[in-house]
């Protein structure tokens, strides 16, 4: 006897004669009379389960709901198969989103600690004014952020914390354009390596491009005079010597001759630009003031010469009569972004080689030899390859101390100004603080076509 | 699958006034059709029409389902969400009454799954605060009649618990909204056959677990 038999009597399907058979087994089988009995409070269950009376309230409930949920959504009955996502999961993502977003936040304050030191002089020197780091917290901010303002919060930060520590590319302070024989680029390139290495400086070759190589170096300081001596004698061109004043006009020949005269003033009788100059960079001064002379005459005769980087010539602002400080901006012209030029930082930077980023980072490991100077401030900055950022060129200035205003290198195409503020001059009255690890970053360029550059 | 017709067929022998009045009958389909597309064209009181007519059917099977009042209550009030949100996608080739059960059966399945997730298990709230029974329904003729059914209800519940949940969706459907074969075939999505088999097993074992002492 199967259940479905007890359900069809209860529910009155059977015949007459299976109905009065299944009353006489009824009545004998005692099992059979139990599961009639359960057979009947089933039926009885699902009556009573037939007649259940839902909430009073359920439409106004599903109303509230569906004024809650928002926009109508159209999806179609395949569908809306529960995604099963149970309710209990909303709020522990939240939590969850809270916390690691939390996390987050206490993470990079913490670093930000950390690099206190650092990140303070590299904002100081951003924006002197600034009292205290933009990232510090207020005293009373509230310990639980709001979502809103913590996304932000931390988008500010993660940009602040990649200004920081991305690496800056390395950039030449200083550029030397040496002419060379069509056949003999090669021949002249082996030969800068060679006076690089024998000046005790690292060089690194370049990718070459057509009609042009370009070499790498770094030069420790105390051999910087020699190296160039060397360079002079491989370049047919002495670097800077190669514009005439003859090649300007009136007009412009006069322009030139007053800021000569503006700059030997300030080098040679008494200005405070040569005062503030270490002794040993007096010297060096002193070596090239005429250097100085023609090459920024050699700018001034040109107007379209930009400035280390290929920018076009009217992006170079014209002199005037300023005081020092103004006087070396105006020099070193506007901050060209690294990626200008045609230098290591600019365009060639985009396509760094491996060997030329594993030459980079030895010169960089190199500068990093210099020892910070208690209290000094490197805040000179080389020639017009200025990085993007003020923290990039707080550290590359760490790396690299550099000399005081001082044209190094010109050639027809380029010109290069280094400039350095009398307090650091002063600050490195001490030699130990020039000392023997001080290297300076040169980037030379060999082409076959000075005419043309 | 079965034609929107299907949503009128009737079991033999289950025609009953109470049951034209609560549950399908051949001009309910033409109606619910009806109701939806006013709502569609932006009438809403047609959805609370619509709401109001299958709100005890949709709640009743919530609470076979799940055993318990308030949760019957949430699904059955999720599953009117879920038909408000949906109606502009709603196939017209499906009987609305079949879809709605398929909604309630989804959520309520899901509902007892995370029951039983929680070892929550089955809450019956049928003592109010004074300990007395809460009446579940409203149509017992007498106060023993009442006790009676009361507990039949809980023991079928208890039972329905122990079932697994294809034999229990099945059963509920067969016996609370006396659902052809054809049309929980469709609101299940399974084979009329397999509705049959469930059917067959879900009382078999029923009638095992209620035969116990």
């Amino acid at each position: 006897m199967s259940a479905q038999q007890l359900f069809d009597y209860l529910e009155g399907r059977l015949t007459a004669g299976e109905r009065a058979e299944l009353d006489r087994r009824i009545a004998s089988e005692p099992a059979l009379q139990q599961d009639l009995k359960a057979a009947q409070e089933i039926v009885r269950g699902f009556s009573a389960l037939k007649n259940a009376v839902p909430p009073p309230d359920l439409l106004a409930r599903t109303r509230r709901q569906i004024r809650a949920s928002g926009t109508v959504v159209v999806e179609s009955p395949e569908t809306r198969r529960d995604r099963g996502f149970p309710q209990w999961a909303w709020p522990v993502s939240a939590a969850a989103i809270v916390l690691i977003g939390g996390s987050l936040l206490f993470i990079h304050e913490n670093s930000g600690k950390r690099n206190e030191p650092l990140a303070a002089t590299s904002e100081t020197a951003a924006r002197p004014n600034a009292e205290a780091p933009p990232h510090s917290l207020p005293a009373d901010a509230p310990i639980t952020p709001d979502p809103a303002s913590g996304i932000a919060s931390l988008n500010e930060s993660l940009a602040r914390t990649a200004e920081k520590n991305i690496p800056t590319p390395t950039l030449a302070t200083e550029k030397i354009d040496i002419p060379s024989p069509a056949g003999e680029l090669r021949t002249r390139t082996d030969e800068v390596m060679r006076i690089v290495t024998a000046s005790g400086g690292i060089a690194l070759k370049g990718n070459a491009t057509a009609g042009e190589e370009r070499v790498l170096a770094s030069i420790p300081q105390e051999e910087l005079e020699n190296f160039r001596r060397a360079i002079a004698s491989v370049s047919s061109v002495e670097p800077g010597r190669d514009l005439k004043m003859d090649q300007l006009s009136g007009d412009e020949r006069e322009s030139v001759r007053q800021k000569l005269r503006q700059l030997d003033d300030r080098t040679t009788a008494g200005g405070k630009l040569a005062a503030a100059q270490p002794q040993a960079a007096d010297k060096d001064k002193a070596a090239e003031a005429p250097k100085e002379r023609s090459r920024f005459a050699a700018r001034e005769e040109s107007h379209a010469v930009p400035l280390i980087a290929d920018a076009p010539a009217s992006t170079t602002p014209a002199p005037a009569p300023m005081g020092d400080a103004s006087l070396a901006k105006e020099i070193a012209g506007p901050a060209l972004p690294a990626a200008a030029g045609g230098g290591f930082g600019g365009a060639a930077a985009k396509k760094p080689a491996a060997k030329m980023d594993a030459g980079i980072a030895e010169s960089k490991r190199a500068a990093k030899n210099v020892a910070p100077k208690p209290g000094g401030n490197h805040s000179g900055l080389a020639g017009t390859l200025r990085p993007d950022s003020p923290a990039k060129a707080e550290n590359e200035t760490q790396q690299i101390p550099q000399s005081p205003v001082t044209v190094t290198g010109v050639s027809a195409g380029t010109l290069e100004v280094k400039q350095q503020n009398a307090a650091e001059s002063g600050a490195r009255k001490n030699p130990s603080d020039t000392g023997s690890q001080s290297r300076r970053l040169i980037e030379i360029i060999i082409h076959t076509a000075p005419a043309a550059k | 699958m079965s034609s929107p017709s299907a949503d009128t067929a009737r079991r033999p022998g289950k025609d009953s006034p109470e049951q034209i009045a609560s549950g399908v009958c051949p001009s309910e389909a033409d109606t619910d059709t009806a109701l939806i597309a006013q709502f569609l064209n932006g009438n809403e009181p047609a959805f609370d029409q619509l709401l109001l007519r299958h709100q005890q059917r949709a709640f009743s099977i919530a609470y076979g389902l799940l055993g318990n009042h308030e949760d019957a209550a949430e699904v059955a009030q999720d599953a009117f969400v879920k038909v408000y949100h949906g109606l502009a996608g709603f196939r017209r080739d499906a009987s609305f009454t079949t879809w709605l059960f398929r909604i309630v059966t989804n959520l309520a399945h899901n509902k007892h799954r995370a029951a039983v997730v929680r070892g929550k298990g089955r809450i019956v709230p049928i003592e109010n605060a004074d300990g007395e029974a809460i009446p579940l329904a409203d149509s017992t003729p007498s106060a023993s009649d009442a006790a009676i059914s009361r507990e039949s209800e809980q023991r079928l519940l208890d039972a329905l618990d122990k079932l697994n949940a294809e034999h229990r969706e099945a059963i509920v459907l067969y016996s609370i909204q006396e659902l052809s074969y054809e049309q929980i075939a469709e609101s299940l999505e399974i084979s009329v056959g397999t509705v049959k088999s469930r059917i067959f097993r879900a009382r078999e074992e029923l009638t095992r677990i209620l035969r116990k002492p």
